[in-house]
C-alpha cells in the first residue's frame, strides 16, 4: 500500500468523524432540546392514526382563559326583562329558560342557516339579548340549529348560554330555547391552557376515542365546573370539547376536557358550600 | 508556491479535518453538560401538566416606578401581570451582562427607584440558569450569579438591568434585538394599585407599604389529594406490594425498604417525607432548582398557584408557595407550601400537606383594610416584637379549612418574619 492511499484512507475516515460528531452536535442538541415535547406526541399521533382514528389539523398553541362566576339569568333578570319586547311569537319565561313559538314558521337553508338566523339574532324584538350570541356550526344539527353565547370571547360550551332553534322535518324553524349567563365576572387572572393537540391526546391516552374513529372537532369554550350557593353563582373553566363519531355504530359522542388540569368534566356538576366562606 | 500546494493537497487536507475534529472532541470534552441538559429536559416535561420549570421559578411582583419616583405594586384579577412580563422579555435577545455598580447600596437603591420603569421581583434569588430558561435568555451565568430584581425601562429601552441585593449588585444587559411593540407600557392600565416603597433595612431589601390599603378577600375550593396515591408518587414505585404501612397513633408510616419513608399526620393532613440518595446522585447547589422542581413535578401535585418562595443555601432548602394574585398564602400547618432539602449526605426531606388550593369560588365578601407598615412597625414595637423581626410581606391568611376540608377563605393581612417563622402581625399583639 503506497503512502497516498494511506493519506486518503485516513482523510476519508477523519472526514466522516467531523461530519458526524459536528452534525450531531448541531443537530441534537437544538432538536432535542426545543423539541422533545412535540416528538413525543407525534409518535402518539402516529400511535393513533394506526388505530384508524382520524382527526384534521390539530393546533399546538397554548391559550388562555379564566375561571369565571356567573349566574343563569332567572325570573326577573335580564333575559326575562329583556323577553317583553319580543314580537310575533309565544315566549314564556320558567325554570330559567325562555321557550318561544314562532307565530309563523319560516324556512333556512339547512347548509348555511346562519344567514337568515344573524338577522333575526340581531333584531332585539325577535331575539332576546341576541348581541351576545354567535352561531355556532359545531354544537349544530340538522333539526336543532345553536348560537352560543360570547363570555370574554369564547362560546359558552353547556347549556347555560345557548340559543337552540328547533327545525322541523321541513327545514323550517318553528321555535326556541334560551338561556343567558348573567353577572360574568373574572375569579382569577389569565391562566393557559392547554392545546387542542394536547386535548385530544389526553383523550387518546386515558382510553377515551374508540378504534375506528373520527375526531369530527375540538372546540375551546366555557362549561360550568361547579356551582356554589352564593346568589346562585356557578364556577365555569375554559373547556375542549371533542366530538368523536364511532365509524361502525355512527354512535356520536361528546367529551369536555377541563382545559386548566387536563382531567374529564363530569356531567353532573358539583355543588359547592360557600356558607362558611360568606359569615362575615 | 501554488505548484506545491497542488501536489500537497491531500496532506493539507488531512492536516485540516484532524485540526477539525480534535476542535470538536474539545466541544464536547468540555462542554459537556449539553447532552446532560436534553436527558434532564426530557424527564421533568410532564404531558400532563401544563408547567414548565420557568413557571414554578417565576418573578412574583411588579412594581411601577412613576416619573416623580412614587413607587406603586400591581395587581389585577384580570390580566396576569407576570405572563406579560414574561412575554414581552422573551421576545427580546439580551446582550452581554456587563457589572454597573456593586457594593454602593445608595445607588442600588437609586436604581431600585429608577424614574419611569418596572421592577420586577423575586421573592428570593434566583440564579442567572433560572432566569434564562424563565425568559429564553442566554446571559452569561458564570458572571451573573443570582437575580433579586430584574429592571425594565419603560420609555424606549435599551438595557434591562439585573440586581442582586447580595453585594447590592447592578448588571447592565443590553437588548439587541427587539420585535414588535412594547407591551408593558400599557401594562399599569386597568391594574390596581397600592404605594409602595423599597427601603434596604439590614442590607435586605424590603417592600414597604407607607399607606394603608385595601386589598379583596378570596374564597377557594380546597382540592384534598388522595394519601395513598401521594404517598405512591413520592415513594415512586410501581410495585404497590413493596410499600408497608404502621399505624402509630395520628400518624401512618409508609415505608419502602430502608430508605424511603413517608410520614403521615392524620390530623392536619401534613405529609413529611424522606429518602437516601447515594453520594453521587446528591445536587450540586446550583442544580437544587432544577432537582426540586423535577420531584415536585413527579408528586402530581397541582402546580398552578406553587411560586418558588424562598432558598436557605446553608441548609439546601428551597420552599415553594401558593401565591394568589401575586400575594403569597400562609398557613400555620404549611398548607399550600412545600418544603425541600437535599443535604450533602445524600438525606432527602420534603414536607408538604395534602391540600391545596386551585379553583377560586365566588364569595360575598367586602376589601379588607390593611393599615401602613409605620403602623404595623409601632405596634410591634409597643408589644416589644419589633427587636424580633426580621421582614414583613403582604399576604393573605389560610387560616383553617372550612366546610369539611372542602373550602377556605383566604384574608389579606400583614406576615412578619419573627425567629424564622412567617407569622400573621396580629398574632403578635396578643
Amino acid at each position: 500500500m503506497n503512502f497516498k492511499r494511506i493519506q486518503w484512507i485516513f482523510f476519508l475516515a477523519f472526514l466522516l468523524f467531523d461530519v458526524i460528531i459536528a452534525g450531531s452536535l448541531l443537530v441534537e442538541n437544538r432538536f432535542i432540546v426545543t423539541n422533545n415535547q412535540s416528538n413525543r406526541s407525534s409518535l402518539v399521533l402516529k400511535e393513533m392514526k394506526d388505530d384508524s382514528i382520524n382527526y384534521g389539523k390539530l393546533s399546538s398553541a397554548h391559550q388562555n382563559g379564566y375561571y369565571l362566576s356567573g349566574y343563569r339569568s332567572a325570573e326577573n333578570g335580564q333575559l326575562d326583562a329583556a323577553s317583553s319586547r319580543l314580537h310575533g311569537q309565544e315566549a314564556h319565561f320558567a325554570d330559567n329558560t325562555l321557550t318561544s313559538e314562532f307565530n309563523e314558521p319560516f324556512n333556512v337553508n339547512i347548509e348555511t342557516p346562519n344567514v337568515r338566523l344573524n338577522e333575526l339574532v340581531r333584531n332585539d324584538h325577535q331575539i332576546a339579548l341576541g348581541r351576545y350570541y354567535q352561531y355556532n356550526p359545531n354544537l349544530s344539527t340538522k333539526r336543532m340549529i345553536v348560537y352560543t353565547q360570547n363570555v370574554e370571547g369564547r362560546p359558552v360550551m353547556n347549556g347555560d348560554g345557548q340559543i337552540r332553534f328547533r327545525v322541523n322535518s321541513n327545514h323550517e324553524v318553528t321555535g326556541y330555547t334560551q338561556t343567558f349567563l348573567e353577572g360574568v365576572r373574572i375569579l382569577r387572572p389569565e391562566t393557559t391552557t392547554i392545546s387542542q393537540k394536547r386535548a385530544v391526546i389526553w383523550l387518546y391516552k386515558h382510553n377515551q376515542i374508540p378504534n375506528n374513529s373520527r375526531i369530527r372537532w375540538v372546540q375551546l369554550g366555557y362549561s360550568r365546573l361547579l356551582s356554589t350557593n352564593t346568589d346562585n353563582r356557578n364556577v365555569y373553566i375554559p373547556t375542549w370539547v371533542a366530538e368523536i363519531k364511532t365509524k361502525n355504530s355512527g354512535a356520536v359522542d361528546r367529551i369536555p376536557i377541563n382545559a386548566f388540569n387536563s382531567t374529564i368534566m363530569k356531567n353532573t356538576t358539583t355543588s359547592v358550600n360557600t356558607e362558611a366562606l360568606n359569615r362575615k | 508556491m501554488i505548484k506545491k500546494l497542488k501536489t500537497n493537497w491531500l496532506a493539507i487536507a488531512l492536516t485540516i479535518v484532524v485540526v477539525i475534529s480534535l476542535f470538536l472532541t474539545a466541544v464536547i470534552w468540555s462542554n459537556p453538560a449539553q447532552y446532560e441538559r436534553t436527558r434532564d429536559n426530557s424527564s421533568s416535561r410532564n404531558l400532563n401538566t401544563t408547567q414548565s420549570i420557568g413557571d414554578l421559578y417565576l418573578p412574583t411582583q411588579v412594581v411601577h416606578v412613576g416619573a416623580g419616583q412614587q413607587q406603586s405594586l400591581l395587581y389585577s384579577s384580570r390580566k396576569n401581570l407576570i405572563a406579560v412580563v414574561q412575554k414581552q422579555l422573551r421576545i427580546y435577545q439580551l446582550g452581554r451582562a456587563s457589572l454597573v455598580k456593586s457594593n454602593n447600596s445608595d445607588v442600588y437603591l437609586s436604581y431600585l427607584h429608577q424614574p419611569n420603569s418596572l421592577i420586577i421581583s423575586y421573592p428570593d434569588s434566583v440564579t442567572g440558569t433560572i432566569f434564562n430558561e424563565t425568559f429564553s435568555q442566554s446571559i452569561d451565568t458564570s458572571r451573573v450569579k443570582q437575580i433579586d430584581h430584574i429592571l425594565i425601562p419603560l420609555k424606549s429601552p435599551r438595557n434591562i438591568y439585573l440586581l442582586t441585593d447580595h453585594g447590592y449588585k447592578v448588571y447592565r444587559t443590553r437588548i439587541s434585538r427587539s420585535k414588535g411593540s412594547n407591551s408593558l407600557l400599557s401594562l399599569t392600565k386597568g391594574t390596581s394599585k397600592v404605594a409602595v416603597d423599597y427601603k434596604l433595612i439590614h442590607g435586605q431589601t424590603m417592600l414597604l407599604y407607607p399607606k394603608g390599603f385595601k386589598l379583596p378577600v378570596f374564597g377557594y375550593q380546597v382540592t384534598s389529594q388522595n394519601v395513598d396515591t401521594l404517598s405512591q408518587n413520592l415513594i415512586s414505585t410501581n410495585k404497590q406490594s413493596s410499600i408497608s404501612t404502621e399505624h402509630k397513633g395520628n400518624t401512618t408510616v409508609y415505608r419502602d425498604g430502608e430508605n424511603k419513608r413517608v410520614v403521615y399526620n392524620h390530623q392536619d393532613g401534613t405529609i413529611r417525607y424522606e429518602n437516601y440518595v447515594s453520594r453521587d446522585a446528591v445536587p450540586k447547589e446550583s442544580q437544587l432548582y432544577s432537582y426540586f422542581f423535577n420531584r415536585i413535578a413527579k408528586t402530581g401535585i397541582p402546580m398552578d398557584n406553587l411560586r418558588y418562595d424562598g432558598i436557605s443555601n446553608q441548609h439546601r432548602t428551597i420552599s415553594y408557595r401558593s401565591y394568589v394574585e401575586g400575594f403569597p398564602i400562609f398557613n400555620s400547618n404549611g398548607y399550600g407550601e412545600i418544603r425541600m432539602s437535599s443535604k450533602v449526605s445524600g438525606m432527602n426531606k420534603t414536607w408538604l400537606s395534602l391540600y391545596s388550593i386551585q379553583v377560586p369560588l365566588p364569595i360575598d365578601q367586602r376589601m379588607e383594610r390593611l393599615p401602613s407598615t409605620t403602623t404595623v412597625f409601632n405596634q410591634l414595637r409597643a408589644s416589644n416584637h419589633l427587636k424580633d423581626v426580621e421582614g414583613i410581606r403582604a399576604g393573605y391568611l389560610w387560616k383553617e379549612n372550612t366546610n369539611n376540608n372542602s373550602t377556605v377563605k383566604l384574608t389579606p393581612t400583614y406576615f412578619v418574619n419573627y425567629h424564622g417563622n412567617w407569622v400573621d402581625y396580629t398574632d403578635l399583639q396578643k
